[in-house]
């Protein structure tokens, strides 16, 4: 975090609201579906950089949260939709796409395997954290494909979103405010976190795991309880994406989709609030102008990475930052 | 043991009992037993290698001894994680200076108030807010003249900032008792003194636990010595009683006189010389200045 933060996560924010609301008035729904595609990837994001920021875990299985949150609203509303009960005995255990049932539920579900995955992956550290958040995810990833249950490989499909009270779900924009105003909490949440005790204790566990300790911190579970809550806000992001698609595959939960919101972070600008939402919207910015020139995009979002972790190590924030320093 | 339990432990803050710890078959430790006693200085003194550091290691709780047991204030922590020993009331400062480096001196030291507190998971208010933490935090830092310094990143301190910014640390967590490993270390003479007389007043607040290389300050300052030689307590008493004890004065002379030997295996021997040069330097000093006051 940096005293200038908050400003500039307002300015982002603003500025993809209004290019929603712009959007509309122009009726250019598909622009509207970006938007909301930025705010959700940025939230999951958000999610990451809390433990991979402020936390130093380096995390390269947070796809397992975005799929599981994505799953869990998936599997919810499809046995609501199919009028099939999740579970007849010995309880009656019905599916649901009411939004408000179903983020609960993927948050309880992501935080145990959050916990669990955690509480073996931070015996680790360093190189060995990165491979065995890896190894998780992708164990998971192979669970889905092979699991016949819910499409396997073919995926899920939902044909409707979930609803909330007082919005239709399916207008494009009441959907984006859902998933902006989720944005805005998550940065929220994060903002005030990194600024607390708890806070403090994370970035100097990062920084001085054995000193922390000799202060009476057990650098575990502090490192611990951000892994958690940062695995929740992914996961809640990765429900909201199955609503966007209304679809959900296994391959939001391999390892390409963990990378990708590594790359938010990283391109964005590591441990800044506004960091995942900037890396989030160059990235879809790529994918939409390089990817209607040629099929192999992600070549020139290589080279333009390669450029960032050479030239501007604290990602595109930091250069706006020295923009605005320098006058 | 009925002995060992009686009341007279009320003012035994470290007990360390018969300790031992083993690498393969280099023995780092052996039988090595302890008291840290109410109000004193206990200074650690022995040559490189001798063991030192893995004893202090042991007490803190980053190394398990093989055997032998460390009570704090009475309770036995021997099996505690370094944690835990914080929380029960060990503060201890590194060889290598330890700080939160992207942090400033105001932050490194509320975190050590935090740590005290048990404050860590509070998730919502922010603590650059919260007075009593920060009134607390300035206070120490006051203690240890620090406190012009505090909105200065703890990476960018002089060497003897970032001393006296670990000690400051240890002080906010108003510990029980101190372990200080080599805190003069690197200080350059000018500010010796200072950090002399801040270490003289830390005992007025938890007695200390000294492991220290610059001779004349454990000299000013320990109330006691032990000897620590290859793994093994070799005397222990009064600054005066050491002094005058043959077997230190052998210990290290023979060190000196087959330096080789002492080389061998884990330490470093121009380092060990320096040490001996060093104690037999202080203590011929203040064998003279007995001398004087006698005469």
């Amino acid at each position: 975090m940096n005293g200038r933060d908050p400003f500039i996560a307002f300015i982002c924010l603003l500025l993809l609201a209004s290019v929603a609301l712009l959007a509309l008035w122009l009726d250019e729904p598909y622009i509207i579906t970006l938007a909301t595609k930025v705010s959700i990837l940025a939230m999951a994001g958000v999610g990451l950089n809390l433990a991979l920021g402020h936390g130093g875990l380096v995390s390269f299985g947070h796809a397992a949260f975005f799929g599981i949150g994505g799953y869990v609203a998936g599997i919810l509303a499809s046995h609501a939709l199919n009028y099939e009960p999740i579970m007849q005995s010995p309880w009656l255990i019905e599916g649901t796409t009411r939004m408000l049932i179903i983020w609960p539920i993927a948050a309880l579900v992501c935080a145990a395997f959050a916990w669990l995955i955690g509480a073996l992956s931070l015996r680790t550290s360093g190189v060995y954290f990165i491979m065995i958040t890896l190894a998780f995810a992708q164990m998971i990833y192979y669970f889905a494909i092979s699991w016949p249950g819910y499409g396997g490989e073919d995926g899920l499909s939902v044909y409707l979103r979930s609803t909330f009270p007082g919005m239709n779900t399916m207008n494009g924009i009441h959907f984006f405010a859902i998933c902006f105003v989720w944005l805005m909490l998550a940065m929220g949440l994060c903002s005030r976190l990194v600024q607390s005790r708890f806070g403090l204790a994370l970035q100097a566990a990062r920084q001085n795991p054995v000193r922390v300790s000799t202060l009476g911190i057990s650098p575990y579970k502090v490192q611990l309880t951000a892994f958690v809550m940062s695995g929740v806000i992914t996961g809640i992001a990765g429900a909201l994406y199955t609503d966007l698609n209304r679809f959900v595959s296994p391959s939001v939960l391999g390892w390409h989709t963990s990378g990708e919101i590594m790359v938010f972070v990283i391109l964005g600008g590591v441990a800044r609030l506004a960091g995942p939402l900037i890396g989030a919207a160059v990235f879809i910015i790529l994918e939409q102008t390089l990817g209607s020139w040629s099929e192999n995009w992600q070549f020139w979002l290589g080279a333009v990475l390669i450029v960032m972790v050479l030239h501007a190590r604290g990602g595109i924030i930091s250069l706006l930052d020295r923009r605005a320093s320098r006058g | 043991m009925v002995e060992a339990n009686d009341s007279a432990d009320d003012d035994v803050l470290i007990d360390v009992r018969s300790l031992c710890k083993r690498f393969g078959t280099v023995v780092a430790c052996e039988d090595v037993s302890l008291q840290l006693r109410r109000g004193e200085i206990h200074a650690l003194i022995g040559p490189n290698g001798a063991g030192k550091s893995t004893l202090i290691r042991q007490i803190s709780g980053q190394l398990r001894q093989d055997s032998g047991q460390i009570l704090l204030a009475g309770k036995d922590v021997s099996k505690l994680s370094m944690t835990e020993r914080a929380r029960a009331g060990l503060a201890q400062s590194f060889q290598v200076s330890m700080v939160i480096p992207e942090f400033d001196v105001l932050q490194n030291v509320m975190l050590a108030v935090q740590g005290k507190s048990g404050s860590t998971f509070r998730f919502f208010a922010k603590v650059s807010q919260q007075e009593p933490l920060l009134d607390k935090a300035r206070d120490f830092l006051a203690q240890v003249d620090l406190l012009d310094r505090s909105s200065i990143m703890a990476a960018e301190l002089s060497h003897g900032e970032r001393r006296k910014l670990e000690l400051c640390m240890a002080l906010a967590m108003e510990p029980k008792a101190f372990i200080l490993d080599e805190p003069m270390a690197g200080v350059g003479a000018a500010e010796s003194r200072a950090m002399t007389r801040l270490l003289a007043s830390l005992k007025l607040k938890a007695p200390v636990l000294l492991v220290e290389h610059d001779m004349d300050a454990v000299f000013a300052l320990a109330d006691r010595l032990s000897v620590l030689v290859y793994g093994r307590i070799i005397a222990s008493g009064t600054v005066a009683q050491i002094r005058q004890n043959p077997d230190v004065r052998e210990a290290y002379m023979g060190d000196l006189e087959d330096g080789d030997a002492c080389a061998s295996g884990l330490e470093d021997s121009d380092a060990s010389m320096s040490d001996q040069r060093d104690i037999d330097a202080s203590m011929s000093d203040s064998n003279d200045s007995d001398d004087e006051t006698r005469a």
